[in-house]
């Protein structure tokens, strides 16, 4: 089922910084990343994904540098900073406490925050 | 011919129009494009039918342009401004407003060799900074909007 518009924003950027946790990555790669963890179901319009990047450089959460791709192309990659890690942390907080409140409201296994 | 290179820089460049110093967005935008073209290319799509699925699946460039002018500062967005106020002008309207320009220019460096000649450098200065320049910017508004409220032949 595709995700909704809104949560798809409001999802953007931890997904974006839990990525680049996982490594240095590129705007097209992050683009086929999230696609292939969402199983299709979250389409960003490609081109959204980057002045989202450019703003999370100016909040110095993430870094950026030039680089080679395999064909020789010049290549802007994106590496994540220790302030962007812990907001990133911040972030999965708030997302956790969002899913245990869905949950206890379904009638499920309280979750302890 | 269809030109995939030029394509490609001219569809990059598009979409940061009127901003200055966006070199690196524009070569980043691009890399983007060429990934997304390979992608197409592989699957037996010609280079312009790639290139049109790739800007397809981009978004569309009022909607891009639009999101990357959120990350303007005050400086990038005045520059922007200007820049896109002078295209949206007539090729005529602009020599107007440079002739206009000009005008005001001579009129003040008239009126400096004047002062300085007949010796009245005490009040050329007050008058050239507090009449003639600001008289400059607004005669220059006044025309602006006059251009603005002009109809436009041709659509």
């Amino acid at each position: 089922m595709p995700l909704s518009k809104d949560l798809v924003a409001a999802s953007a950027i931890p997904l974006i910084l839990s990525i680049l946790q996982r490594g240095d990555s590129y705007g097209y790669a992050i683009i086929q990343e999230v696609r292939e963890l969402s199983g299709g179901d979250m389409e960003w319009a490609d081109g959204m994904l980057y002045p989202i990047l450019h703003r999370l450089e100016k909040r110095q959460l993430v870094e950026s540098f030039w680089g080679e791709a395999e064909n020789g192309r010049k290549r802007k990659y994106y590496r994540l900073r220790r302030s962007g890690a812990e907001e990133l942390t911040a972030l999965r907080a708030h997302w956790d406490k969002l899913h245990g409140m869905l949950h206890r409201l379904e009638g499920g296994e309280p979750c302890s925050i | 011919m269809f030109d995939l290179e030029k394509e490609v820089a001219a569809w990059s460049e598009a979409v940061h129009a009127g901003r200055c110093g966006h070199a690196g967005e524009v070569a980043e935008l691009s890399d983007h494009l060429y990934c997304e073209i390979d992608r197409a290319r592989a699957t037996g799509l010609s280079d312009e039918q790639a290139f049109a699925a790739a800007v397809a699946k981009l978004g569309s460039r009022p909607e891009l342009a639009a999101e990357h002018a959120k990350n303007r500062s005050l400086l990038q967005a005045g520059c922007a401004a200007l820049l896109n106020g002078e295209r949206s002008l007539a090729r005529g309207e602009r020599r107007l407003l440079i002739a206009h320009g000009l005008l005001w220019a001579a009129l003040m460096l008239v009126y400096s060799l004047v002062s300085v000649k007949l010796e009245v450098p005490r009040t050329s200065g007050w008058l050239l900074s507090c009449v003639l320049i600001p008289g400059w910017f607004a005669s220059e508004l006044l025309l602006r909007r006059a251009l603005r409220m002009k109809p436009r032949s041709g659509g």
